[in-house]
C-alpha cells in the first residue's frame, strides 16, 4: 500500500497540478483512514506521519503508549501499564491533543489522556502531527496532535474480522470488527476486551535489605489490567458528495496502581483506577455544491473512580457542536471557516458549585490554502477563542512548502511552519478544592519548523527521507507545587528544539517486499526561566530523553511477513538532583502467516517482547516487563 | 591471714574497679561530637516514589552535606518516603512509608539492620518511653481517607526490635508525647485528643474544636496542640490548645487562623521555652500562597502581632537550634526538585541558606 502511495504522489506530481489534482502539500491525504483528519490540507509545512496498518496490526494489543514507544520517535513516560503519558517533542502531556471525530478526548480535569487507556484495536489508522496545532485543534496543541482514524469502507455486504490474542502475563485480547451495509448504509462495529494480570519476574534491586544487599527475583503484584470498549458506526450516504457518519465510543478501563519496586516487595494495599468514557460524534457534510459545508455534533461523558469510592468522582460532561463552511476557488485557492461550542459541566467531588457549575467554550476560526507557480503552497490558520471568564489569545498559524527540485524519480521540497499555541488552564488547576488558581492564565507557545523532505521512487525501490528542525518557545508553562498549600501556577518558560530524521524505505528483492523505517530524534528541552525558588533552568527537563530513535525492518514473502523492530531510549533525568535512568535499547520481532481458505482470509501471528530481556525502568523504582511472548490468530471474513 | 585476707579482699575490688575504669577510658567513643555535631535535615521526598534524603548541616563549619544517609551507607538508599524521625539513647528512629518500615540508624546515620515491617503501617509519629518506642500508625484507610478507622499505636520494643503490641485508636494519631505515665495522641482526623494510661491502656478523650496534629510540652508538663484545618476535616478554630495532663482538659485555645496542616515540624519551641514558633500558610486576594511563622509568647499567652517571618513560599516545617537559638524553616514547592532551608536568627532576620533534599520537613540536632 505505501507503494500505492508513494507511486501515487508521483504520478500526482508528474501530471502537473491541474484543476482535479492535488498539491504537493496535499499529498498525505492519499493516506488510506485519515476520514477523520481532514485538517492536513490546511497545515503547509506541518510534520505529519501515519503509522502504517501494520504497524498498527503488530501493536494492536494494549494502548497508544506500546506503538508510539516501538514505531516513532515520540516518549511516553509509563510503568507496565497502568498510566502512560506522552512527551510530545519534550512538552507536558497537556500538550499534546488527542482527536476523535471534532472531539479532543484529552480528560479536562487533568489535561490528558492516559495514553496505555487508548486502546490501539480500535482503530484503522493513527496520524501524528509533530509541533504546535492550537491554531487548527485549539487548545492544548503545542506540542503536536494525535488523530486517530476510522475507515468510511461503505460496505455493501457483511464482513467479520476477529482478532485473538494471548501472550505472557496473563494478556489476552479478543477483538471483533463488524461491518454491515448496501453501499448507501453503513453500520460497522468494534469491540474488544483487553486484560492482562501483569504478574511479571523481574529482578528487584530495592530490597532494603541492608544485611544482604543482593537483589531478589520478586514478582509484579498489583498491576493488572482490564479493558474494554465499543465503537459502533453508523453511516448514511445520500449522495457520493452528501453524508452522515456517527461514531458512538464506549470504553471503560480499569488497572490496578501498579506499586514501585520497593513497595512491591512486602506489598500491603492494593490501589485501583476506574474510568469511563461516553463518547459520541456526528457530523453531516455537503460536498456537492462550491461552497461546501458540515456540521457536528457531540457528547463526552468522562468518569474516574479512584479506588471504588465512588463519593470521590472525577467527572465531566461536554456537549460539542461544530460548523465549517468550505470553499476552494480552484485547486490553488480555498479556505474554511468555521466556529465550534462546547458546553462543559464538570462533576468533581473537590470543586465548589459556587465557584463552577459549568463553563462554555467558543472557537472561531478561518483556513486558508494558496498555491503558486505549481511549487509553493501558502497556508493560514487562524483561530479565536472564548472561554467563559478567562483570556485567550488569539492564535494565528502560517505555513509554506516549495518543491525545490523534480525530475522523474525525485521529489525535493522544502518546508517551514510557524505557529502560535496556546493551552487553556485544566479544570483542576482553575478549580481544585481551595487550592485552584483562578489567575493563571493560558500557556502561550511561539513554534518555529523547517523541514526538507526528499522522495525516491522507481520501480523497485521507494524512499521517503524527511529532516525537520524546530524550535519551540513556551511561555506561562503551568505546573503545580507545593507553596504552602498544592496550587497550579504559570512557573516557567521553556524551550524545547531539535532535529528529527525519519526514513521510509520500500524495496522489492525478487519476490521480497522490504519495508524500512528509521526514527531519530534530538530534542533538548530546558527552562529558561523559573519563578520557583529552587527551580532549575537550562537543563534538561525530568523525564525528558536528548535521543531517541528506533528502526522498523519487515520482509513480506508470498503469504509471510517477518519483522524486526528495536527502540533507543535514552538516557532521562528523573528529579532535579541530577539522578538519571539509564538509556535501554528494547528489540522486538514477529512472524506472521497469511492463509486465505475459501476466499477468506486468516492470519497467525508469533511476536517476542523485549527479545534480549532487556531489565530497565522508565519510571524511576517503577519495573517493566522482560521478555515476552504473544500469539495471535485474525481472521478476515466475507460473510455476504 | 584474716587481715591479709581483708586487705587482698579491698586490693582486689580496687584493682577491679580502676582496671575496669581505664578500659572504659580507652575505649573510643564510637560517636565522637566532631563527626555527629550537626543539622539533621529530613526531606521527605515524593509520596510513593521514593526520593527521600538526609542532609548533614554542620553549622560549626558551615557544611552542607546532601544525601548523607547514601554516603554513610554506600550502596544503599532510603527507599521509604520519611514522615518523622526521633533521637533516643543514641539512635535515630525513622518512620519510613511506602514501603512502611522503622528504619532506626545510629548517630553516624548508619544502618545495620534491616527496617522493622511487622505491625507497622503507615507509620506516623513516635516518642519513646524507657525501652519502649510508642509509635502512632494509621493503618489501613478507609476508602475515603476520611476516618481513618483502623489507625493505631504500635508499642515497639527499642531492644528485640519488636512491636509488642498494638493499641486500636482510630482517628489517625499523628503527633504522640508522654507526660504524667499517660501518652497523648493527636488525632489528625478527629476533633480530640485521645489521652491513653500506659499501665492499663484505657483511652479517654480530650474534645477539641478542629483536628490536632502535635504537641509541645512546656516545663510544667503540660501540652501545647497543634489545631488545624484539613480537607476531611475542615475547621475555623485553627491556633493552639492548652490541655492540662494533670485534669486532661483542654484549658485554652489561642487562636491562631491558617496554621499549616504539614506533617512533622509545623511548630517548636525556643530554647528556653519562652516562645513557640508556628508556621502558617495562607492564601490572599489574590489567590497567592504564602507561608510565615508566628510567634506565641508563653508568658503573655498571646501571639505576636507582627510575624517572625512572612512570604515564605511552601514552608513545611520549623526547628531550633539548641546551641545559638536559631530558627530553621524548611521549604519545598517541588516534589522532585530542591528544598531549601532558612536560617533566621531570634529576631527573624535571614542569615543563610542552603540547598537541601526534596520536600524538607523536619530537622533533628544531634551533638
Amino acid at each position: 500500500m505505501r507503494r500505492f502511495i508513494l507511486s501515487g504522489l508521483l504520478v500526482l506530481l508528474f501530471g502537473g497540478l491541474d484543476a482535479q489534482q492535488p498539491s504537493v502539500a496535499d499529498t498525505i491525504l492519499l493516506h488510506e483512514v485519515t476520514s477523520y483528519a481532514p485538517y492536513k490540507k490546511y497545515q503547509a509545512g506541518a510534520k505529519m506521519e501515519s503509522i502504517s496498518a501494520e504497524q498498527m496490526q503488530f501493536a494492536q494489543a494494549g494502548g497508544l503508549d506500546n506503538l508510539l514507544m516501538r514505531f516513532t520517535p515520540i516518549y511516553v513516560k509509563s510503568n507496565a501499564g497502568g498510566l502512560s503519558t506522552i512527551r510530545l517533542r519534550g512538552t507536558s502531556p497537556n500538550h499534546t491533543s488527542v482527536n476523535f471525530g471534532g472531539i479532543n478526548v484529552n480528560s479536562l480535569t487533568l489535561g490528558h489522556s492516559n495514553m496505555a487507556s487508548v486502546p490501539s484495536y480500535l482503530f484503522d489508522g493513527l496520524d501524528l502531527q509533530y509541533g504546535s496545532s492550537s491554531a487548527v485543534n485549539g487548545s492544548g496543541s503545542i506540542g503536536g496532535a494525535i488523530y486517530l482514524g476510522l475507515q468510511n469502507n461503505w460496505t455493501d455486504g457483511l464482513k467479520l474480522k476477529t482478532t485473538i490474542t494471548q501472550g505472557s502475563f496473563g494478556e489476552q485480547l479478543y477483538g471483533a470488527k463488524i461491518f454491515a451495509g448496501n453501499g448507501k448504509f453503513e453500520s460497522v462495529t468494534r469491540l474488544f476486551y483487553f486484560s492482562k494480570r501483569n504478574d511479571f519476574p523481574f529482578e528487584n534491586p530495592y530490597t532494603g535489605d541492608v544485611e544482604n544487599r543482593d537483589p531478589v527475583k520478586d514478582r509484579q503484584k498489583g498491576a493488572a489490567v482490564e479493558n474494554r470498549g465499543l465503537i459502533q458506526e453508523l453511516n448514511y450516504r445520500f449522495h457520493p458528495d452528501e453524508f452522515i457518519t456517527s461514531a458512538i465510543w464506549l470504553e471503560q478501563d480499569w488497572h490496578e496502581v501498579q506499586p514501585n519496586m520497593p513497595t512491591n516487595l512486602n506489598l500491603k494495599t492494593l490501589e485501583e483506577l476506574d474510568n469511563q468514557h461516553v463518547r459520541i460524534w456526528s457530523e453531516y457534510q455537503n460536498n456537492k455544491r462550491s461552497l461546501n459545508y458540515r456540521a457536528g455534533v457531540g457528547y463526552v461523558h468522562d468518569v474516574q473512580v479512584y479506588d471504588s469510592i465512588t463519593e470521590q468522582r472525577i467527572g465531566t460532561d461536554r456537549l460539542i457542536s461544530e460548523l465549517e463552511l468550505k470553499q476552494d476557488f480552484n485547486p490553488g485557492l480555498g479556505y474554511k471557516a468555521g466556529v465550534k461550542y462546547r458546553y462543559i459541566v464538570p462533576d468533581v467531588y473537590a470543586y465548589s458549585e459556587e465557584v463552577i457549575d459549568s463553563e462554555q467554550h467558543l472557537d472561531a476560526y478561518f483556513s486558508a490554502f494558496f498555491t503558486a507557480w505549481q511549487r509553493l503552497k501558502l497556508t493560514l490558520n487562524l483561530r479565536q477563542s472564548f472561554v467563559t471568564n478567562f483570556s485567550v489569545p488569539f492564535t494565528p498559524s502560517l505555513g509554506a512548502e516549495y518543491r525545490l527540485f523534480t525530475n522523474e524519480t525525485s521529489i525535493l521540497k522544502l518546508s517551514s511552519a510557524i505557529a502560535k499555541s496556546f493551552r487553556v488552564p485544566t479544570f483542576n488547576d482553575r478549580y481544585w478544592g481551595t487550592q485552584g488558581n483562578p489567575n493563571l492564565k493560558a500557556e502561550d507557545g511561539m513554534s518555529y519548523e523547517a523541514g526538507l523532505s526528499y522522495i525516491y521512487c522507481d520501480a523497485g525501490f521507494q524512499s521517503e527521507l524527511k529532516l525537520n528542525a524546530f524550535y519551540m518557545d513556551v511561555k506561562n508553562w503551568i505546573e503545580w507545587r507545593n507553596f504552602g498549600v498544592w496550587q497550579a501556577r504559570n512557573l516557567m518558560e521553556v524551550v524545547s528544539k531539535g532535529i528529527e530524521l525519519q526514513s521510509n524505505t520500500d524495496w522489492q528483492l525478487g519476490a521480497t517486499d522490504l519495508n524500512f523505517k528509521l526514527n531519530y530524534n534530538f530534542n533538548p528541552v530546558e527552562a529558561v526561566e523559573n519563578i520557583s525558588e529552587t527551580g532549575i533552568t537550562h537543563r534538561q527537563l525530568i523525564y525528558v530523553p536528548k535521543h531517541m530513535g528506533n528502526a522498523f525492518l519487515m520482509a513480506t514473502r508470498k503469504q509471510w511477513q517477518i519483522y524486526i523492530d528495536g527502540t533507543y531510549t535514552g538516557s532521562r533525568f528523573s528529579d532535579d538532583f541530577g539522578h538519571e535512568l539509564d538509556s535501554y535499547f528494547l528489540t522486538n520481532c514477529g512472524l506472521l502467516r497469511s492463509i486465505n481458505y475459501n476466499s477468506q482470509q486468516f492470519k497467525l501471528s508469533f511476536s517476542v517482547q523485549n527479545l534480549f530481556d532487556v531489565d530497565y525502568q522508565n519510571q524511576r523504582y517503577y519495573a517493566m516487563p522482560g521478555r515476552s511472548f504473544r500469539i495471535s490468530i485474525s481472521s478476515n471474513l466475507n460473510i455476504l | 591471714m584474716k587481715k591479709f585476707l581483708k586487705y587482698f579482699t579491698v586490693l582486689f575490688f580496687a584493682l577491679a574497679v580502676l582496671s575496669s575504669c581505664n578500659k572504659d577510658d580507652d575505649e573510643p567513643d564510637p560517636f565522637p561530637s566532631n563527626l555527629v555535631k550537626g543539622a539533621y535535615i529530613i526531606n521527605y521526598g515524593n509520596y510513593g516514589d521514593g526520593g527521600a534524603s538526609i542532609s548533614k548541616y554542620d553549622y560549626g563549619t558551615d557544611a552542607l552535606t546532601n544525601f548523607y544517609y547514601q554516603q554513610q551507607n554506600p550502596g544503599l538508599e532510603l527507599l521509604s518516603n520519611i514522615q518523622y524521625a526521633y533521637e533516643y539513647d543514641d539512635q535515630i528512629f525513622m518512620m519510613g512509608n511506602n514501603p512502611d518500615q522503622i528504619i532506626t540508624v545510629d548517630p553516624l546515620f548508619e544502618q545495620t539492620k534491616n527496617g522493622v515491617t511487622d505491625q507497622i503501617t503507615k507509620p506516623r509519629a513516635c516518642v519513646a518511653s524507657g525501652d519502649y518506642l510508642y509509635v502512632s500508625c494509621w493503618g489501613e484507610p478507609d476508602a475515603g481517607w476520611s476516618i481513618m478507622p483502623n489507625s493505631y499505636i504500635a508499642k515497639y520494643n527499642i531492644k528485640t526490635q519488636t512491636v509488642e503490641e498494638t493499641i486500636s485508636l482510630p482517628g489517625g494519631p499523628e503527633g504522640v508525647e508522654i507526660a504524667n505515665g499517660k501518652l497523648y495522641a493527636a488525632l489528625n482526623y478527629k476533633d480530640s485528643v485521645a489521652v491513653i494510661d500506659l499501665d492499663n491502656q484505657a483511652i479517654s478523650y480530650i474534645v477539641t474544636p478542629a483536628v490536632s496534629s502535635y504537641f509541645l510540652k512546656d516545663n510544667s508538663g503540660n501540652l501545647y496542640v497543634s489545631l488545624v484545618n484539613t480537607y476531611s476535616s475542615p475547621s475555623e478554630e485553627t491556633g493552639l490548645g492548652y490541655i492540662n495532663t494533670s485534669t486532661d482538659e483542654l484549658t485554652t485555645v489561642y487562636s491562631l487562623p491558617n496554621v499549616s496542616y504539614e506533617y512533622a515540624s509545623i511548630m517548636v519551641t525556643d530554647v528556653d521555652q519562652s516562645k513557640i514558633y508556628v508556621i502558617t500558610s495562607e492564601t490572599d486576594e489574590n489567590w497567592n500562597v504564602t507561608g510565615a511563622v508566628s510567634v506565641f509568647d508563653v508568658a503573655t499567652k498571646t501571639f505576636e502581632s507582627e510575624k517572625l517571618v512572612s512570604g515564605l513560599s511552601g514552608p513545611r516545617g520549623v526547628a531550633v537550634n539548641p546551641n545559638d537559638g536559631n530558627i530553621y524553616v524548611f521549604t519545598g514547592e517541588s516534589v522532585t526538585g530542591a528544598g531549601l532551608m532558612k536560617i533566621y536568627d531570634p529576631s527573624g532576620e535571614l542569615i543563610d541558606q542552603k540547598t537541601v533534599g526534596a520536600s524538607p520537613n523536619m530537622a533533628i540536632f544531634l551533638d
